[in-house]
């Protein structure tokens, strides 16, 4: 394959998503490159969340196509290139995608670790003792290495997200996805979520970032990216769209969010 | 299949009918006597401190045994024991009623507790009497409470007389179970027996569903 | 009728048929156990069905709970037992009888299966769907998730549910007696034939019933108290 897909870690292609009557992507198309950070604003409404979502196919997209390393998703191409449908393809497609929601959404009745090394068990069949290793590997990088035996429910919220960070990375993915995630957070619990997050953009994990956080996106995106109503209405570094943004509709989000 | 289905069903048709009729005849009455135990039950407890242990034993005992036992129970034993009942109706009606009258009390009981105190008082506050108070604010509200539950105990009740044929009760069960013995033809008669018992159990159920929905959305009622 | 309330409270009957009563009660929880088992099976199907994303499995479930909550299970037993085999021999173009036990295992567990997939369609609703979620975007299978995350926090949830509807089949297990099953009521009725003593009889077996079954409803009640302790359901 040639073109921007082949080296883009992500390559989205028009990407349209309606439900019902209400179309809230109405044709995105990104190029996201290795190793680097994208941010995405907008005010709610604007689809972020659903894009984001559409990426990994929790949400099925209307049309459009995502490519993933140069791997269309959900579709398998045959030898004459032509592509056919394929959820089983989608499902290990996702392993290459790790997402972490608003929610944490840690599994209740596993314990951290356990939470952590699931996926490289079922998904990846790994053998226990390689898993575990994996897991406490990453718990460490998060700095929650003494709670690997705790329950989710003794953690607080800034400590249950970075174990869902850990779980995410645990699957080593070519790409990671943060959805809004520190936006259920206290606000004396987001810095530690916001610190591992800076610390992976610097060892060069490639991250699309949905937030409120313009501190974060300032300092540590390479790319920011602003959607309107389902488009993308700005598109360039920090400094440009923080900073002297071209279009007034950003203007006027910037503001509104800036007290 | 037609055929018989004319032939045995709709042939018989005068003897499942009044089968039909002798179950509703035996729920109606086992559900309003049961309505009687359950408050006066209710009413021990909270009253008759001394009888409340009594009414707890008497509660759990109807709810672990086994309608089938319970019915076999009253109608082989009670005569000698108690000088009543003294036909096999009787004893079905009985039965059923000492069954359901357990779960009524819970539910009359939990109906008027459920009751915020502020309709009390409400009430006192712009005068009414304690007597007005009851039938205007009161019972009207319990009732609306509970009445998605008593429906469904109703329904409760009919699925539990299907075994009252045991004790010769000419109920419907009865009545299908003679024609199939009469004409060995089972199918028709027995599926539309079920049918029949189906359709009416299905439709309080909804009733039920229905008028709990209702009330919730019109009345603001928990249920 | 003091003498007579001694007489149906007096052991002694009881205790002389106690080993045919132990071979009917035997016989009740043989029954029960397979019931269950057959039960839960067709409820898991008939839950997951429930909140299938696909609106035939929800309807076509949705019918089968209904139709085996609203139909008695006396009902459903004769049917199972007369009806059934008939029906199938003439399917099946083949001389078809099936015999007391069967037909009553495959009456009480269709019929409490349809209680039982109600109580799963509660546990499987209850799971938030956040974790459903993070578990397909790790890539997760269909089965493992429900296997490793959905099954494992809404079962447990709805345990004490399902427990309670158990005891209430065992109940239930009372009425095989109707088709000839050599349980403990058809024993307690053929010593009654011999002996005609109904009172200690139908009081003893009353009284039988109530033990067993107030002793299971105790025990889920301290379990369900100390899973809720350690947070489990």
């Amino acid at each position: 394959m040639t073109g921007p897909q082949a080296k883009a870690a992500l390559s989205v292609v028009d990407l349209h998503k309606s439900f019902g009557p209400l179309e809230v992507l109405r044709g995105i198309s990104l190029d996201i490159a290795e190793g680097s950070v994208v941010t995405l604003i907008g005010a709610s409404g604007s689809g972020k969340s659903t894009f984001l979502r559409c990426l990994n196919h929790l949400e099925q997209p209307t049309s459009g196509k995502i490519y993933v390393d140069g791997e269309p998703m959900g579709f398998r191409v045959d030898a004459n290139g032509v592509s056919h449908p394929d959820a089983a393809h989608m499902t290990r497609m996702r392993a290459k995608l790790g997402m972490v929601f608003q929610q944490f959404n840690l599994w209740p009745h596993m314990t951290v670790l356990g939470n952590v090394i699931e996926a490289p068990l079922r998904v990846k069949r790994m053998r226990r003792d390689d898993a575990v290793t994996l897991g406490l590997q990453f718990l460490a990088k998060v700095n929650l290495l003494d709670k690997q035996n705790e329950y989710p429910a003794r953690l607080s919220g800034g400590q249950q997200q970075r174990v869902a960070i850990a779980r995410a990375l645990a699957m080593e993915p070519k790409v990671m996805l943060f959805d809004e995630a520190t936006s259920s957070l206290d606000p004396e619990l987001t810095n530690e979520v916001l610190e591992v997050m800076r610390n992976l953009a610097r060892e060069g994990t490639t991250m699309v970032v949905v937030t409120h956080e313009m501190g974060f996106a300032r300092e540590v995106s390479d790319r920011v990216v602003f959607l309107h109503q389902g488009l993308v209405e700005e598109d360039g570094p920090p400094s440009q769209v923080l900073g002297a943004p071209k279009s007034p509709r950003c203007r006027q989000f910037l503001s509104s969010v800036r007290i | 299949m037609i055929d018989n289905f004319n032939r045995y069903v709709l042939g018989n048709a005068d003897l499942l009918g009044q089968g039909l009729l002798m179950t509703l005849r035996i729920c109606v009455q086992a559900f309003l006597l049961a309505i009687v135990l359950a408050v006066a039950v209710g009413l021990a407890r909270v009253y008759v401190p001394m009888l409340r242990f009594l009414a707890a034993a008497y509660i759990e005992f109807f709810r672990a045994t086994p309608i089938l036992v319970q019915l076999l129970w009253v109608n082989y034993v009670w005569p000698d024991l108690f000088g009543f009942p003294q036909t096999a109706e009787q004893a079905g009606i009985i039965a059923l009623a000492l069954q359901s009258s357990g779960y009524l009390a819970e539910t009359i009981r939990s109906g008027i507790e459920g009751l915020p105190r502020g309709q009390y008082d409400a009430g006192r506050a712009v005068g009414l009497s304690s007597l007005q108070i009851i039938r205007r604010i009161v019972a009207p509200q319990v009732v609306l409470v509970m009445a998605p539950s008593l429906i469904s105990q109703m329904a409760v009740v009919i699925k539990s007389s299907t075994l009252v044929s045991v004790i010769a009760i000419p109920d419907l069960m009865y009545a299908a179970i003679r024609i199939v013995n009469q004409w060995f033809e089972p199918i028709e008669i027995l599926t539309s027996t079920a049918f029949l018992y189906f359709l009416v159990i299905f439709l309080l159920s909804l009733a039920a569903n229905r008028i709990s929905d209702r009330f919730r959305t019109r009345f603001g009622l928990a249920e | 009728m003091l003498d007579h309330l001694k007489q149906s409270l007096d052991p002694a009957l009881f205790w002389e048929y106690r080993v045919t009563l132990l071979a009917g009660l035997v016989e009740n929880i043989a029954i029960f156990l397979a019931s269950a088992v057959l039960a839960s099976l067709l409820a898991l199907a008939i839950g997951l069905a429930r909140t299938s994303s696909n609106r035939f499995s929800r309807l076509l479930s949705a019918g089968y709970t209904e139709l085996f909550r609203n139909t008695p299970e006396y009902v459903l037993l004769v049917w199972a037992y007369y009806v059934l085999p008939l029906i199938l021999s003439r399917l099946l173009a083949q001389k078809l009888s099936i015999s007391p036990v069967p037909a009553a295992i495959l009456a009480l567990g269709f019929a409490y299966s349809g209680f039982l997939s109600e109580t799963v369609r509660t546990g499987l609703l209850a799971v938030p769907i956040g974790h459903r979620e993070a578990a397909m975007a790790l890539g997760m299978s269909r089965i493992d998730i429900l296997r490793r995350i959905v099954f494992p926090q809404g079962l447990r949830r709805v345990l004490p549910d399902a427990l309670n509807q158990y005891v209430s089949l065992f109940k239930a297990t009372s009425i095989v007696s109707l088709i000839a099953v050599e349980d403990i009521m058809y024993q307690v009725s053929m010593i009654n034939v011999e002996e005609m003593r109904p009172l200690p009889l139908y009081t003893g077996a009353a009284l039988l019933y109530c033990a067993i079954v107030i002793a299971a409803s105790q025990t889920i009640q301290v379990l369900t108290r100390r899973w809720r302790q350690r947070g489990w359901a």
